[in-house]
């Protein structure tokens, strides 16, 4: 009996860190979980299980989303007509679990679309996002099946080359089969689906010239004394892109010299590379302060995002506490008429080489 | 009498039944905690290595690539290759990978494989699948329930009337302090 009641007890207290852990462990909390994305639904490489709200249109996926289905039933949901073939455009960007982050990057779509539907030569414009936020990619890729499109476009909303856009957006849609790649999009519940329709991935956005801009003019609105401040650009980064990533960011810092005439520029990553921690900016921002009475602080990234630009950015700039000889806004790349501008003319341009294509073969 | 009774079997049979999906769950949580640390996932090994140069991507063949994977021993799992800029190459290996500068010939040959055991725990701790969130959801009831009967399997002094509030009670504050005070 006793032994009986010890090995129970023994039981009891395993379980009762399983109680501790496992609870945590299931309900996905502690800060594992918090960079594990676990937003978008299981579909490990399966098919048609993407999604979680119900659509009411006939054409559409069954299972689409609010976004791609609700607001544009009547009109996207039906099948490409007029005059020639027409293609779909497919704007893709990283993902977030910010809402404000999301509306950002979907206020490109409404801001496009009137444009290329008009063109004639793209028949339906949709957003997806690569993890932590539906739409997904698969998802919207089996919307464009059901509808019957035969050509894509997909227009990665990606600051510069790095892993997402050179392994995992083209894994997903059933371009690549890395399987570090693979492995990894499983674990992370990200759907990979091959769709029908023939989807072309078109280039990163011309950064240096659009980012140069945008960077020169937010600089200008923060800047008091050019002469006496220095620019702090906080970007994700990319372990093994680093060079890559370096490079755009040194040739934005020259567009800001000439422009502005600081010519002190310092970078700081936030992202993965270094574990999204603050203190990188944090010592970026002391390298400007030794130089300079003033910091200027810029994140390079597409949307805003509590975290990224709250959390760590702006937790960096808390810690070194001196507030008036910093100055920082929890801003973003986006909105930007030039990066719309370059989402509409890429899109078009590829859309006509497709069409081009297709009346060719046709002659032929 | 009859009441704990029941409360012990119902405690030491769903131990039984749940102490194994317990201890790799709690495996898993320890392996996700320190993902900063060591990759949870898969056993990752890097390694310098030199290729010839190229000077234009278009020299860059499949030819050439099996060429320079043969004195890397590594020709034989060549799958695909593809640039990520005009002036790098990537090797896509049936495990693994070799990222090239084709300018200084300068690579790193990153080879790959699932870590044993916890890639397939932490996929299932991780997994949205609806019958796993399903499995789930009654693991975690009959965790609770493990340790609510727990907490009556004995009486006396060393039951929940004696030291076993004492150690209950300690058990709890744990989280709180860490609300309150961390």
């Amino acid at each position: 009996m006793n032994r009986n009641l010890s090995a129970t007890r023994i039981l009891f207290g395993l379980c009762l860190f399983g109680v501790v852990g496992a609870s945590c462990l299931v309900a996905g909390c502690g800060s594992p979980s918090a960079v594990t994305p676990t937003s978008t639904p299981e579909k490990n490489g399966e098919t048609a299980k993407s999604g979680e709200h119900s659509c009411r249109c006939p054409f559409a996926s069954k299972k689409g989303t609010a976004t791609s289905c609700d607001t544009d039933c009547s009109e996207s949901d039906k099948p490409p007509s007029g005059d020639g073939p027409k293609v779909g455009v497919l704007l893709v960007s990283h993902g977030s679990r910010s809402g404000g982050w999301r509306k950002m990057l979907l206020d490109i779509e409404q801001s496009v679309r009137g444009e290329m539907l008009k063109s004639g030569r793209v028949g339906e414009v949709r957003s997806a996002f690569m993890e932590y936020a539906e739409p997904s990619i698969a998802a919207q890729l089996k919307a464009f099946d059901l509808q019957g499109y035969a050509d894509i476009i997909l227009v990665p909303l990606l600051l510069t080359v790095s892993s997402h856009s050179f392994d995992d957006i083209p894994t997903i849609i059933g371009q690549k089969q890395d399987r570090l790649t693979t492995d990894t999009l499983r674990l992370e519940g990200i759907e990979i689906y091959k769709p029908k329709a023939r989807v072309q991935i078109a280039p990163l956005l011309d950064f240096p010239a659009v980012l140069g801009k945008n960077v020169v003019r937010r600089v200008r609105q923060l800047s008091k004394t050019p002469a006496a401040e220095g620019v702090v650009l906080v970007a994700y980064g990319d372990e093994q892109y680093d060079e890559e990533w370096k490079r755009l960011l040194k040739k934005v810092g020259d567009e800001l010299q000439g422009e502005t005439g600081i010519d002190c520029v310092e970078h700081a990553w936030c992202g993965h590379i270094v574990h999204f921690k603050s203190e990188p900016t944090a010592t970026a921002i002391r390298e400007v302060l030794k130089k300079k009475q003033r910091a200027i602080v810029i994140p390079i990234l597409i949307s805003v995002d509590e975290t990224l630009q709250g959390k760590i950015i702006g937790g960096a700039v808390k810690s070194i506490g001196a507030d008036d000889r910093i100055a920082y806004r929890h801003d973003a790349i986006l909105p930007d008429e030039n990066v719309n501008r370059w989402v509409v003319d890429i899109s078009l341009e590829l859309a006509s080489k497709v069409t081009g294509r297709h009346a060719t073969t046709k002659v032929e | 009498m009859r009441l704990r009774k029941l409360n012990n079997v119902i405690h030491r049979d769903l131990g039984y039944l749940l102490a194994g999906i317990t201890i790799l769950y709690a495996l898993s949580g320890l392996a996700l905690n320190h993902a900063d640390d060591w990759d949870p996932n898969f056993v990752i090994t890097r390694k310098g290595v030199q290729t010839p140069v190229a000077n234009d991507v278009a020299d860059v063949t499949r030819d050439w690539v099996l060429s320079a994977l043969e004195p890397l021993g590594e020709r034989g799992n060549y799958r695909s290759h593809d640039f990520p800029t005009p002036e790098k190459v990537k090797i896509y290996l049936d495990e693994g990978s070799v990222f090239v500068d084709l300018k200084t010939g300068k690579g790193v040959l990153e080879s790959v494989k699932r870590r044993p055991l916890f890639y397939h725990i932490n996929y299932l701790h991780i997994s949205r699948r609806r019958a796993w969130l399903l499995f789930s959801d009654l693991f975690a009831v009959g965790l609770i329930l493990v340790s609510v009967t727990g907490l009556f399997v004995l009486k006396g002094s060393k039951g929940i009337t004696g030291r076993g509030a004492i150690l209950a009670g300690a058990g709890i504050m744990v989280p709180i302090v860490f609300i309150l005070f961390l």
